[in-house]
């Protein structure tokens, strides 16, 4: 598998090399539709989103400050863009139901049932929170994202991060139980 | 506790958190709880993107040249190329009565093109000549003065397509080379700041500029251009983070020299911090500037360059760590003297055994930062820096010359020691 730098691709991009956007559409799409799909709560979406984000790459690139983390900026430019479809179709609210998503295929099959239902109730529980609560959870515990990562992404300073993710987890925990009691 | 799970703690703050849940069963099954939470997480599987989202993806991608395809599609189509544009070599061929009108008009066009840009970017004719070349013979004068509603500009549709998205477009496109093969298409673009812009945010554009010596020479004597993309931190990185056009235009003395004995160009770029970060953060593309021994003599032999880069400690370290840029600095008296005017800098090489060694090999370097007892002094207060000084005779020789710099070396010295 190719490893080669997110700033080596990028900048073969700059130059015009095609076969690095689809390196980076590779690397990059399986991520991103997860973390979309996480905050959206619908796979139609997530694909929409994921297409977005690169399309917006090959825009802007011309504006991307290579100081920066590649990573960062997509993730930046999903959760923005993620916001924004649910600005435009009213749905920034919380919603009463949400996916639940087809789990990966390399998951092992024996305990696929049990995750499937898990993913289902914890997607149902996010979708109950706010977007603010469904981004930093899910760049913590799906994206496995580090303090700093998020405090990157989402453009706050880590002690915001760390007492979102603490309040947020509280706020997940409640819902969780009401459900498991339901 | 929610660091621990995070992973985020250290091992001094687990032990703590550990002896602390251990002695409160309230705080311990908060935690098993908040332990839960995080396993239940743990325990979603990720999800299977579509199997053609990727190729959906990269099918869909358009290059953002896609425009300038179009233009140079059509002038194909006509039976033009750039080349022939920009070096009048309009080919009458076999061409259908449709293309042959087309081909009337692309001509008229680039006559127009070539009277503007000689009128407003060559000054042709020179406009401070004009006595006694052009002034008509007296049967040929009028009875009546020429007014103002008389004289009609040329047409000033040519500044305005510079000016426009079509250039930028063409500087984007990969048949640009053709272009950068000519110097004067390459001065005319120069002239232009949105252009030069669009062109220095373009690695490839600039990469075939760079490659061509003649091209990028009549470039670098432009200011106005470097001016221009020395204002654009977005261009300038966009330039410093190619070290291959980075390479090519340290590689290129002419070039390089136009750029460096230009001070209003340097002073542009240096003064731009973030533009000149962007080139001094850049190790690849500062240490291709200063590998470069003419560059670096071009760029040592201006001090007001000098002194702008001087001023910037990461640049200057990282022209530090390059023995041959030393030397090359070390060789020139002005830019010795234009350097150890700022301690920072000097502080910076100072730090370096390596640049200090080069340095030292030099007695003329030597007696122009001897002349300068601030140098001297922050040369001195680092004992790295001294020991390498020290450990050369004529280093030593040239310093003990100057009374006033060794007695600043002397009082450095002995501060340093007393701390």
């Amino acid at each position: 598998m190719d490893r080669e730098p997110d700033d080596a691709l990028v900048e073969r991009l700059r130059r015009g090399d095609n076969a690095a956007f689809r390196q980076l559409v590779l690397k990059y799409q399986r991520p991103l539709y997860n973390a979309a799909f996480r905050v959206l709560g619908r796979e139609e979406d997530a694909r929409d989103i994921t297409q977005v984000v690169f399309l917006r790459v090959a825009e802007r690139l011309g504006g991307y400050d290579a100081r920066y983390k590649f990573f960062s900026w997509v993730y930046r430019i999903a959760l923005n863009e993620s916001l924004n479809l649910l600005r435009r179709a009213g749905r920034e609210e919380p919603l009463e139901d949400g996916g639940d998503g087809t789990p990966a295929e390399d998951a092992d099959p024996e305990s696929r049932l049990g995750a499937a239902q898990v993913s289902k109730e914890v997607q149902k529980a996010l979708m109950q929170m706010k977007f603010t609560d469904r981004a930093v959870l899910t760049l913590r515990h799906f994206s496995e994202c580090s303090y700093e990562e998020i405090a990157d992404i989402l453009e706050l300073k880590v002690e915001t991060v760390k007492s979102r993710l603490f309040e947020a987890r509280g706020r997940l925990r409640t819902l969780l139980k009401h459900m498991a009691t339901a | 506790m929610h660091a621990v799970l995070d992973g985020a703690a250290s091992p001094a703050e687990e032990r703590e958190l550990r002896q602390y849940l251990a002695a409160n069963p309230a705080a311990q099954a908060e935690f098993d709880a908040l332990r839960g939470l995080f396993e239940t997480l743990a325990r979603v599987p990720a999800v299977n993107p579509p199997a053609d989202l990727a190729e959906g993806i990269v099918k869909k991608y358009t290059p953002p040249y896609r425009g300038a395809h179009k233009l140079f599609s059509w002038l194909r189509v006509s039976g033009i190329s750039l080349p022939t544009i920009f070096l009048g070599e309009i080919q009458m061929g076999q061409q259908a009565p449709f293309a042959r009108k087309r081909l009337v008009w692309a001509a008229v066009s680039v006559a127009v093109i070539a009277a503007g840009v000689s009128y407003f970017v060559f000054d042709v004719p020179p406009s401070d000549q004009l006595a006694g070349t052009i002034t008509p013979a007296q049967r040929y004068r009028s009875a009546e003065p020429i007014q103002t509603k008389d004289v009609k500009l040329a047409d000033q549709s040519v500044a305005q397509a510079l000016q426009s998205d079509v250039v930028v477009k063409a500087i984007k496109d990969p048949q640009f080379q053709a272009v950068a093969a000519n110097p004067q298409a390459m001065q005319a673009l120069a002239a232009n700041a949105q252009a030069f812009q669009a062109m220095a945010a373009n690695p490839q554009a600039f990469q075939a500029m760079a490659a061509n010596p003649q091209a990028f020479q009549a470039m670098a004597s432009n200011p106005q251009a470097f001016q221009a993309m020395a204002a654009n931190p977005q261009a300038f990185q966009a330039m410093a983070s190619s070290p291959q056009a980075f390479q090519a235009m340290a590689a290129n003395p002419q070039a390089f020299a136009a750029f460096a004995n230009s001070p209003k160009a340097f002073q542009a770029a240096a003064a731009n911090p973030s533009a000149f970060q962007a080139m001094a953060a850049n190790p690849q593309a500062f240490q291709a500037l200063a590998a470069n021994p003419q560059a670096m003599q071009a760029l040592a032999a201006n001090p007001q360059a000098f002194q702008a880069m001087a001023a910037n400690p990461q640049a200057f370290q990282a022209m530090a760590a390059n023995p041959q840029a030393m030397q090359a600095l070390a060789a020139s008296p002005q830019a010795f003297q234009a350097m150890a005017a700022h301690p920072q800098a000097f502080q910076a090489m100072a730090a370096n055994p390596q640049a200090m060694q080069a340095l030292a090999a030099s007695p003329q370097a030597f007696q122009a930062m001897a002349a300068h007892p601030q140098a001297f002094q922050a040369l001195a207060a680092n004992p790295q820096a001294f020991q390498a000084m020290a450990a050369n005779p004529q280093a030593m020789q040239a310093m003990s010359a100057n009374p006033q710099a060794f007695a600043a070396a002397a009082s450095a010295s002995m501060a340093s020691q007393s701390k």
